[in-house]
């Protein structure tokens, strides 16, 4: 039974993942090879590595024999992984365990709830291992390249990163669980569930960062550090000295972070068919008769398109949640300003802030990726779409619409707040604000791009298509390479160039393949779409 | 008012529809019967647009849906054997969608959803999102979406299914009433029962094949439709 339900899962999973199986334009399905994917996501993951090798690289002074802080720097790489790994997999957890459209075909089986439950977070685990994986292997060569190393601290470090991956699971599902016991019983539950993972993770994020500000006293007084540590940071301490081959710390650790786990899936499993079938806290509403406005074909695709957005948690949280990051790392570049602008210019970054207006909205509102997972959430719906009299370019209008509408409006007033602080002129402002704009366009080119050539409509959990599908993970990490690529060559090209020509240059860069992309959007990819 | 010429549609080497002729004038109910699997859906998915096929032609009210798909889906309604709706919708807003597609003016569909919704019995419930409806109430508002724009040829796939006694007897004069003011009605059902009394032209397929089609009379005979349908499916 377990075995059926985990062939189930997975063969969902990898679906969405590797979506090997097309539909050719006369329906039939064919299977194409999955070296593709590999590849890109081969790519992605390196991508990442890199960038945690950068941090592992930069805590190796740890590693010198004359300071000796091995465990620490592993407490600090553990942290790092717990972080990074609950930011990938928690907004798509409430859904990934409780909202499956095969909760009631499951349950009247006769499956126990605690298998479904485990099958579920089984999912959670593995993209906690995902996430986390990028950010232990640089830990774990770094340690190789400075500090010496033997087999058992290798396995001792394997052994610590599957444990920091439970433990990631833990966070992840616990947030599930809070934000699924109290969004069923409101009203408005995706918007309500929404606001409680955001919250929750602020709360998260805040200890974090306190944790973090502790181990960074800790680090500059490591006299001190035993006698604190042992008292405050056991958990991080056994975390480090267990990646460090010492059994006894590692058997702690193990043994927290498993009694952790199996409390709450004991839990989660009691609760398991309550939570999913509770319907209180829904008022019927009574409809009363009003007359209607009348709306264009595409307001009505673009009405629909924002229900839908709205309507659902998991949407919101994984498409949505760079709006919310805008204004909240604008406001904090803006109140830091005073300290990071002679820092950044001290690195020689002197054109900092010509070049962060444009590139901080960017880079968080690639993040973004609303096109991409919006074909395979017409799912089972999509036979209205095909029936109705509305051309296929009228559809993808929409969702580019939607995407550019979510987007924008925050982005421009990020810009526009950012430039007017670090004293840019008004031509550069307005330039930096079509570069901005010209930027998301093409990023919701790419996300849709993505989302009509791969995607997947036979899910049976809206997470997938979100948040664990291909087309998602390249619209997203491409919007980020576009928004990097684009920014960063701002700090040294606006030392030598008026920050106006620079963003002149830019928009003009961005708009060649916007062009190409926008014309295959209204003829390839109109096509794509109606033969799906 | 609808036109089905040498129908083909494979599914790979799979042949489902097999060179299927078959004309419904206005006025007509046409029913349409065979087995599972027997290539039924795939004709009336071929017939709204939903799947290209192979060979063949289909017109609707003279238009052709290869050449000009969106003339012809301006003209019918489709309902589906599972009613998938946006499910994050709430029913007035689906039906708001519905009617702003079509072009419907406010007072227009004011009166239709009045009128429709109130012969199926969901008026109160169009105010709650669609994910809380039953199998049944999604089919009536599936029903309500299809007639709310006046289609000259509506397409239904199983429609009975799900509904309740009152909202079947209810469809089916509605059915009635659509064909005598000039409309066309196209569907399938697995209940020989209600063919037998409610259409007018029934066309049985089998294996992709028409193996019989006509008025009801033509097509039974003397016989039960049931009867003649056993036969012809041994």
């Amino acid at each position: 039974m377990l075995k059926a339900l985990l062939k189930k899962q997975f063969r969902e999973l990898g679906q969405s993942l590797f979506p090997t199986r097309k539909k050719d334009k006369n329906g039939n399905i064919r299977t194409r090879s999955r070296a593709f994917y590999v590849l890109i996501y081969s790519l992605v993951f390196f991508s990442l590595t890199l960038t945690f090798l950068g941090l592992a690289f930069g805590l190796s002074s740890f590693l010198d024999p004359a300071i000796g802080l091995y465990s620490l720097y592993f407490s600090i790489v553990g942290l790092v992984a717990i972080l990074f790994g609950v930011f990938g997999s928690v907004f798509s957890t409430y859904s990934s365990l409780y909202l499956a459209k095969d909760n009631d075909t499951l349950l009247s089986l006769p499956i126990p709830p605690a298998a479904i439950l485990f099958v579920r977070m089984l999912t959670v685990f593995v993209m906690s291992a995902f996430y986390t994986l990028p950010v232990w292997i640089p830990g774990m060569v770094v340690f190789a390249i400075f500090a010496k190393t033997s087999l058992v601290t290798i396995l001792s470090q394997l052994a610590t990163y599957l444990l920091v991956c439970i433990f990631v699971c833990f966070l992840s599902a616990l947030l599930g669980f809070f934000v699924a016991a109290i969004a069923s019983r409101l009203k408005n539950k995706s918007i309500a569930a929404a606001i409680l993972v955001v919250l929750f993770l602020g709360v998260y994020y805040f200890a974090c960062f306190r944790m973090g500000n502790i181990m960074t006293a800790l680090i500059e007084n490591a006299a001190k550090i035993g006698a604190f540590a042992d008292k405050y940071l056991l958990f991080l301490v056994w975390l480090g000295e267990g990646a460090c081959g010492q059994g006894l710390s590692l058997l702690l650790f193990a043994l927290v972070v498993l009694a952790l786990f199996a409390l709450l899936y004991f839990i989660l499993s009691k609760t398991f068919i309550a939570i999913t079938t509770r319907k209180v806290g829904e008022k019927k509403a009574i409809y009363h008769e009003t007359t209607a406005r009348k709306g264009s074909v595409s307001s009505a695709l673009l009405k629909k398109e924002w229900k839908r957005f709205v309507g659902s948690t998991t949407y919101l949280l994984n498409a949505g949640l760079g709006v919310l990051l805008v204004p909240i790392f604008t406001v904090v570049l803006a109140v830091k300003s005073k300290d990071l602008l002679p820092a950044l210019a001290s690195m020689g970054l002197a054109s900092a802030t010509a070049v962060l207006p444009y590139l901080v909205p960017a880079l968080f509102l690639s993040m973004n990726a609303i096109a991409a997972p919006s074909i395979s959430l017409e799912g089972k719906t999509l036979w209205m779409l095909k029936t109705l009299p509305v051309t296929p370019w009228q559809v993808l209008r929409a969702k580019l619409s939607l995407h550019m509408l979510v987007n924008a409006p925050m982005g421009v007033v990020a810009t526009i707040f950012l430039g007017v602080w670090f004293g840019l002129d008004v031509l550069s402002i307005l330039l930096a604000v079509l570069a901005l704009v010209a930027v998301l366009f093409l990023s919701a080119l790419w996300c849709l791009f993505w989302g009509v050539k791969k995607p997947m409509l036979d899910w049976t959990n809206e997470a997938y298509p979100i948040k664990q599908s291909a087309p998602v993970m390249f619209a997203v990490f491409g919007g980020m390479g576009l928004a990097v690529v684009s920014g960063i060559p701002g700090f040294l090209l606006c030392s030598v160039l008026h920050p106006a020509a620079y963003y002149a240059i830019l928009v003009v860069v961005l708009l060649v393949p916007s062009f190409f992309l926008f014309r295959w959007a209204k003829t390839g990819g109109a096509k794509l779409l109606e033969e799906l | 008012m609808l036109r089905i010429e040498h129908l083909t549609k494979k599914y790979g080497e799979k042949l489902a529809v097999d060179d299927l002729t078959l004309e419904i004038a206005p006025g007509e109910i046409y029913g349409f019967i065979g087995h599972n699997g027997a290539g039924k859906t795939t004709t009336l998915k071929s017939v709204v647009g939903i799947l290209k096929f192979d060979a063949g032609e289909i017109t609707i009210d003279g238009v052709s849906i290869k050449k000009d798909p969106l003339a012809c889906k301006q003209k019918l309604a489709y309902i589906p054997d599972n009613p998938d709706l946006y499910d994050f919708m709430k029913g007035i807003e689906y039906l708001n969608f519905i009617a702003d597609v079509f072009g419907i003016s406010p007072e227009a569909r004011k009166e239709k959803i009045a009128t429709l919704s109130g012969v199926f019995e969901i008026t109160e419930n169009l105010a709650q999102p669609i994910s809380s409806y039953s199998h049944g109430m999604k089919q009536k508002l599936a029903i309500i979406g299809a007639f709310l724009h006046d289609p000259k040829l509506i397409v239904m796939d199983e429609p009975f299914v799900g509904l309740d006694p009152k909202a079947a007897h209810e469809l089916k004069g509605m059915m009635r009433e659509h064909c005598d003011r000039g409309g066309a009605i196209f569907f399938s059902t697995h209940v020989l029962e209600v063919a037998e009394k409610l259409c007018d032209k029934v066309a049985i397929i089998k294996e992709g094949r028409l193996i019989r089609s006509g008025s009801m009379e033509e097509v039974k005979g003397d016989e039960s439709l049931e009867s003649v349908f056993l036969e012809l499916e041994d």
